[in-house]
């Protein structure tokens, strides 16, 4: 393996390396008009990025910057050197629609606009600890897009933390990032990382996540050219994802005509998680408060010794976005597909028992990846959107499947439950692969082609 | 070779690409039908088959020696109800066109004007299997849709029948699938 060099921290923009945990974002979709405006702007904005550096407090907002293919080439980048970026993140989220199951109600021609497409070329992401405060964040941002000219706001998209980490299913969330390998205390919480056959767990390789460290093959993956351009950035995938709350507990409602235990457990057994997290894997028959709440129980398992799916159920949606042990090889080619996630949840709860109310709400999803194709795309399609890899046939994920109202999905168990049919409950409302530059990048590509 | 598993058969052919046709070639193959208008399906008995472009070998690091390739490569596989001949047949046959346009980008390609020449092609750019693991080894391909065919029997059974009694439980099952 080649010596790693120590991951540069000043230099990779921080949502990248860290969760923010801010409960609020704004997100501002860019066109470039006048690509020498835009530049010089862009050089104002690079100076203002949080980075991934250590910080003495934490700070109480962050912005971060993204570009699309289409704005590279806009802003000047030459096609001898966009040629070297993948042809994933060249094609863009819409063309890949297919592949992703964005088909149906979720398809690009239903997308709002905005968001995604040859229009967009950058993405302002500003996070923010109050909403006095990113508000007035918002207005100096769209003031130094004025003073700028230059460039032009497509769409604004804007997210708000959930009470106590819930996403609008009713589910805690983000238990499960993997470590990185060489940032700050990377010593892995148990269930973090990648499974040791010794027993315990390892961070995961940078390269994995940042371009120009090796990966967990042991090489730096190839990255865009110039190397001031590529390295120290990833790929970011960003998705508007609806959620039909009313769908998904009239969904649950009509499984428990068949399901004979409770519906904490069924809402638990299609999930892999309690809705206060606590995993199956671990106990299998309620939920437990003290378990949730230490770190160093609440993540540790590993499907290991439940290869039936007795516990957790092999189609649960956690074991599909991480399957850990179960697979073949101590799981060694999961740590080839692991994303690092940095989403907030949009619009408001739903109370429990309310009808529909018309709202619209769901998740602002973001993952970060140093190869679109080989993790995001690939656990979208092959563990989300398909079952073969875990031997379930064409079964899909109870939440993130295409389903057509016919699907179905198995609660192994004694008596074995079929929960029939399922419809879509989360729809694709619009987004777009993105290239997360390293700072010195930004100040490369705020110069370039001038 | 081990190119058997049972009645179960296996076929790589490697086949050179003609220098500046590798673009037409992936356009063709990326065009081409899927499910019952497949050439593939033209073939009868292929359980999996594919072709691929191999552009360049990826190099992945030490121990690995590097190594480039002097011309890029198109690499079918299938797996397939033995034994080789008549599936070689139908190749250079029913596939017709499909196969005569996708290996007309490759080098030495005699074209299915000539079908025993075409045949003696595919087999001397056949590589070596060396591990060939199949499936379900002894089930043909007809055999294998029926299954799956009553697997979805079942499956939509098991689901209307939940929570019935097993009197009725078993009524159902006679209703649905005979027997005494």
């Amino acid at each position: 393996m080649n010596p790693a060099r120590p991951l540069q921290l000043e230099n990779i923009q921080g949502a990248l390396l860290r969760g923010y945990r801010l409960p609020l974002a704004t997100y501002l979709f860019l066109t470039v008009e006048a690509p020498a405006s835009a530049r010089l702007w862009l050089g104002e904005m690079a100076e203002e990025v949080l980075t991934a550096a250590p910080w003495e407090a934490k700070p109480d907002w962050a912005l971060n910057l993204y570009v699309t293919y289409a704005g590279l080439g806009v802003l000047g980048v030459p096609e001898s050197a966009l040629a070297t970026f993948p042809d994933d993140f060249r094609a863009g989220m819409a063309a890949r629609a297919d592949l992703l199951g964005d088909t149906g109600a979720s398809a690009p021609e239903h997308w709002e606009e905005g968001i995604g497409g040859p229009d967009v070329h950058l993405m302002v992401m500003l996070s923010g600890a109050d909403r006095r405060l990113t508000d007035e964040r918002r207005r100096w941002l769209r003031d130094s897009l004025e003073r700028a000219g230059g460039l032009g706001v497509l769409s604004e998209q804007r997210g708000g933390a959930l009470p106590g980490n819930r996403e609008h299913f009713g589910y805690a969330d983000g238990f499960s990032q993997p470590p990185v390998e060489g940032f700050e205390d990377d010593r892995p919480r148990p269930g973090g990382g990648a499974p040791q056959k010794q027993g315990g767990w390892r961070p995961i390789r940078a390269g994995e996540f940042v371009l120009g460290y090796p990966d967990e093959e042991g090489v730096s993956p190839p990255e865009p050219a110039p190397p001031v351009l590529g390295r120290d950035g990833s790929y970011l995938v960003f998705r508007k994802l609806a959620q039909d709350v009313v769908g998904f507990r009239a969904m649950l409602d009509r499984a428990m005509d068949v399901y004979p235990f409770s519906e904490e457990l069924l809402a638990a057994k299609l999930v892999g998680r309690f809705r206060d997290g606590t995993p199956l894997d671990r106990l299998p028959d309620g939920p437990d408060p003290s378990l949730v709440a230490d770190p160093d129980r609440n993540n540790d398992f590993r499907y290991a010794d439940d290869p039936e799916g007795l516990r957790c159920p092999v189609g649960a949606h956690v074991r599909r976005a991480n399957p850990r042990e179960s697979m073949p090889f101590q799981g060694k080619l999961v740590n080839r597909h692991r994303i690092l996630r940095r989403g907030i949840t949009y619009g408001p709860p739903l109370p429990e028992g309310s009808p529909e109310d018309g709202q619209d709400r769901g998740v602002l999803f973001m993952c970060f990846q140093a190869s679109i194709k080989r993790q995001f795309e690939f656990v979208q399609a092959q563990w989300f959107n398909d079952g073969n890899a875990f031997r379930l046939g064409d079964d899909k994920d109870v939440l993130l499947g295409d389903h057509d109202g016919t699907a179905k999905t198995l609660i192994p168990g004694r008596p074995p439950t079929l929960i029939s049919p399922l419809s879509r409950l989360v729809s694709t409302r619009g987004g777009e692969y993105f290239f997360c530059p390293s700072i010195a990048a930004l100040r490369h590509l705020s110069a370039v082609g001038a | 070779m081990s190119d058997r598993a049972g009645q179960a058969c296996a076929l790589t052919v490697l086949a050179p690409i003609e220098r500046g046709r590798q673009d037409l070639l992936r356009t063709l193959l990326q065009g081409l039908p899927t499910g019952a208008e497949s050439p593939l399906a033209r073939a009868p008995g292929t359980h999996f088959a594919r072709w691929v472009v191999v552009p360049q070998l990826v190099y992945q690091g030490p121990p690995q020696k590097r190594d480039e390739l002097d011309l890029a490569y198109l690499m079918f596989t299938s797996n397939f109800d033995g034994p080789l001949e008549p599936y070689l047949d139908a190749l250079c046959g029913p596939m017709g066109e499909a196969a005569d346009a996708i290996w007309g980008c490759c080098i030495g390609w005699p074209g299915l004007g000539d079908p025993a020449s075409a045949k003696a092609y595919l087999l001397r750019n056949r590589l070596a299997t060396s591990l060939f693991v199949a499936g379900y080894p002894q089930a043909r391909l007809p055999e294998v849709l029926r299954a799956l065919e009553l697997r979805e029997r079942v499956t939509r059974f098991a689901i209307g029948a939940q929570g019935q009694g097993a009197e009725s439980l078993a009524l159902a099952w006679r209703q649905e699938f005979g027997g005494p």
